[in-house]
């Protein structure tokens, strides 16, 4: 009897044994790997951060165009590959954000160097001080990772991301000395400080309105709701704009409605419910639709596009310019409308209440036949405001040109400067 | 006063027999046409999805007009190659498929319903052109397909990606709190602070739980589809957040510091 004890526990011992060293083993391996993964990127990031201040450099030396257009295109393309590697890496998110943003800033600096977008002297005369900072920061990169040769700094550190105890302070003053140097030498421009002011709705000047007054709003603009149970919160102190999230619950239908404090313009709206398996028609669809936008009071805008889905169709509606009917595509409604009864299932106005300011605008004709190649044939034209690389909104011919091989193309040629603003493939 | 009633019997067997004669011919006349029928009485346009639009490829590329995949979406290479039947055809050229274009197309083509819908239900890349053995147009498996029908500036693996990570990070979430996830990410791709793609986003270490846990590789379900589907449509309910947290797990210091915008179910957004 003890034998056989005797033989079981030993046997057990060793089948426990050998799970725990193939276990270990192959942790080992899988920690090997990662600690190979992350010392490349910490490596081909300091590398190419080298590259990326000896291409800055460069960028300072000539004034002629074609002689910049290397240098500036490596700034551009280094920047990116950095940006890539750190984003690949387990750094905190704070200071991987920080890098991002800066590295994003100069890289979309030299570029729009490039393209004539900014003044070659503009860039070299702020590169002047930002070279020297950029240098510095290759120089603390490589003094922080000066253990990344040590696989154990990198397993510890990265692979069992107990950054915290390894080299917090020197990651963390890094990431400080980059977050002064973006605000330093790359401030935010005039165009992004608008478009910014835009997103934070800071044009809306109407008075704020109470939690009673957002929740007669919402039965006023949803009459069917008159009955449903409501939840209203308000959004947090630090939100960049005041606004009033209405919950509602009523049958089978759930959702929310966001509504600004300032005069109560509807954000956005949208359900969820069970479908059935009917489907009302097209034409049906569209009444639908055009009965909830005039009802809603978006009479200034158009339908683009819809794409019917399995429950919903999505459709798209953009506002129109009132002196040339040209279609403002960044002043855009969204709707949501269910196939089985053609039930309003979501309204997305977030867009739409940011209104852009739209300035007058030169019409230069274009020549079709010397824009595209001849087997492009151009379809369909129309006027449409859309943002340039300066987010600025730019009059624009809307060409839809096909090629049976190639496929169906939107293109977007500023009617001025005749620029091609924008080209995207359709499905 | 019989033959009265017979001449009156007589009449009434001749009113019924043409009757019948007239129903009869009627019937004919209709299912002559009996493909007609296999569409629906829909008129389709672009943008419109379904076994219909799948029907109306299959026939367009039978009669060699559409060159394209058959996959039930009504988009622009449908649309030219409606547009080029209808000019072949003498019919007005709208790209809209109504009842004449349809009686025409039935007529010049052929359509094999059973082929086409298994093809498409076993994934397989086929073609259906007529005159070709149809056993010789079916290819190996193609990428599995969402059959949805997204903004031009999406692709179906960023749906599935984002849906995988929704269900991942926030399955047992409202449906509002579903399509904030899909809002985050969005919102990430286009912040100068993170990565440029939704892949780079999703997978940029520490960002999501979900793909730390593994929890990412979970199939699913359809509702994060949908909500996935609403974010890429523009509904964002976060008001343009770019972080969130469950306050209950977050071990995070810093994460307490972002300014916060709202919170829909066990999720605090901020920006």
């Amino acid at each position: 009897m003890k034998k056989i004890i005797w033989v079981i526990v030993s046997t057990v011992a060793v089948v426990f044994l050998v799970y725990h060293f193939s276990v270990q083993s192959q942790n080992n391996r899988l920690e090997n790997a990662l600690a190979v993964q992350y010392s490349n990127q910490l490596t081909s990031a300091s590398e190419k951060l080298t590259k990326l201040t000896e291409s800055v450099d460069q960028t300072m030396l000539f004034t002629d165009k074609e002689a910049l257009e290397q240098p500036l295109d490596d700034v551009w393309r280094i920047s990116s590959d950095i940006r890539t590697s750190i984003s690949a890496l387990p750094i905190n998110n704070e200071t991987s954000a920080i890098w991002m943003n800066y590295l994003n800033r100069l890289g979309n600096g030299a570029a729009q160097v490039k393209d004539g977008k900014v003044p070659i002297e503009e860039w070299q005369k702020n590169m002047a001080g930002a070279r020297e900072n950029l240098q510095e920061l290759s120089n603390q990169w490589a003094f922080t990772n000066k253990d990344g040769g040590s696989k154990d700094y990198i397993v510890k550190a990265f692979v069992q991301n107990k950054l915290d105890q390894n080299g917090e302070k020197s990651w963390k003053s890094l990431g400080n000395s980059v977050k002064a140097y973006t605000e330093s030498d790359f401030p935010m421009t005039a165009s992004e400080a608008d478009q910014q002011k835009k997103k934070d709705l800071q044009h809306i000047k109407d008075a704020d309105i109470t939690s009673a007054e957002a929740k007669e709003k919402f039965f006023k603009l949803f009459p069917e709701f008159k009955d449903a149970k409501i939840h209203i919160t308000e959004s947090s102190q630090d939100a960049p704009y005041p606004f009033y999230h209405i919950q509602f619950h009523e049958g089978i239908r759930i959702g929310y409605a966001d509504l600004t404090k300032k005069g109560g313009h509807l954000l956005s709206f949208l359900m969820e419910r069970p479908f059935e398996k009917t489907t009302i028609t097209v034409q049906q669809m569209k009444d639908k639709s055009a009965e909830y936008i005039k009802t809603l009071g978006f009479t200034d805008t158009e339908m683009v596009e819809y794409r019917e889905n399995s429950i919903a169709w999505h459709l798209s509606f953009a506002r129109k310019a009132e002196d040339n009917d040209a279609l403002i595509y960044a002043d855009g409604i969204q709707l949501k409308i269910a196939k089985d009864n053609g039930e309003l299932l979501g309204l997305n106005a977030m867009e739409y209440i940011q209104k852009e300011k739209i300035d007058k605008q030169k019409i230069v004709p274009i020549d079709k036949a010397e824009l595209f190649s001849s087997n492009f044939s151009v379809e369909e034209e129309r006027l449409a405001y859309v943002e340039n690389k300066q987010l600025q909104q730019r009059l624009a011919y809307q060409l839809i040109a096909v090629n049976e091989s190639i496929g169906t193309y939107k293109i977007y040629i500023d009617t001025e400067n005749h620029e091609i603003l924008h080209a995207e493939k359709l499905p | 006063m019989l033959r009265k009633k017979e001449r009156c019997r007589l009449k009434q067997l001749k009113y019924i027999l043409i009757s019948l004669l007239f129903c009869t011919f009627s019937y004919s006349f209709i299912s002559e046409q009996p493909t007609t029928q296999a569409f629906s009485a829909q008129t389709l346009e672009r943008g419109a999805y379904g076994d219909d639009v799948i029907e109306l490829q299959a026939r367009l590329q039978y009669i060699g007009f559409y060159k394209s995949d058959i996959d039930g979406k009504f988009g622009y290479s449908t649309y030219w190659a409606l547009r080029n039947f209808q000019e072949k055809y003498g019919l007005p050229i709208d790209g809209l498929l109504g009842q004449d274009t349809k009686k025409k197309l039935v007529g010049v083509s052929d359509y094999d319903k059973e082929f086409v819908h298994d093809q498409i239900n076993k994934g397989n890349s086929f073609t259906y052109y007529g005159g070709i053995d149809l056993d010789k147009q079916v290819k190996n498996k193609k990428e599995e397909s969402t059959n949805m029908q997204l903004p031009p500036q999406y692709s179906e693996k960023d749906l599935k990606l984002i849906a995988n990570a929704v269900y991942g990070e926030s399955r047992g979430e409202p449906y509002e709190g579903q399509v904030a996830v899909a809002a985050v990410i969005l919102n990430r791709v286009e912040h100068p602070e993170f990565p440029n793609t939704v892949s780079e986003v999703i997978f940029q270490p520490l960002a999501f739980t979900a793909v730390a846990d593994g929890q990412i590789w979970l199939e699913p379900n359809e509702r994060a589809k949908e909500a996935v589907l609403d974010a890429l449509n523009g509904w964002d309910p976060t008001e343009n957040a770019i972080y969130y947290f469950n306050p209950e797990t977050a071990t995070s210091k810093w994460i307490w510091s972002r300014p916060q915008i709202k919170t829909i179910g066990q999720h605090i957004f901020c920006s």
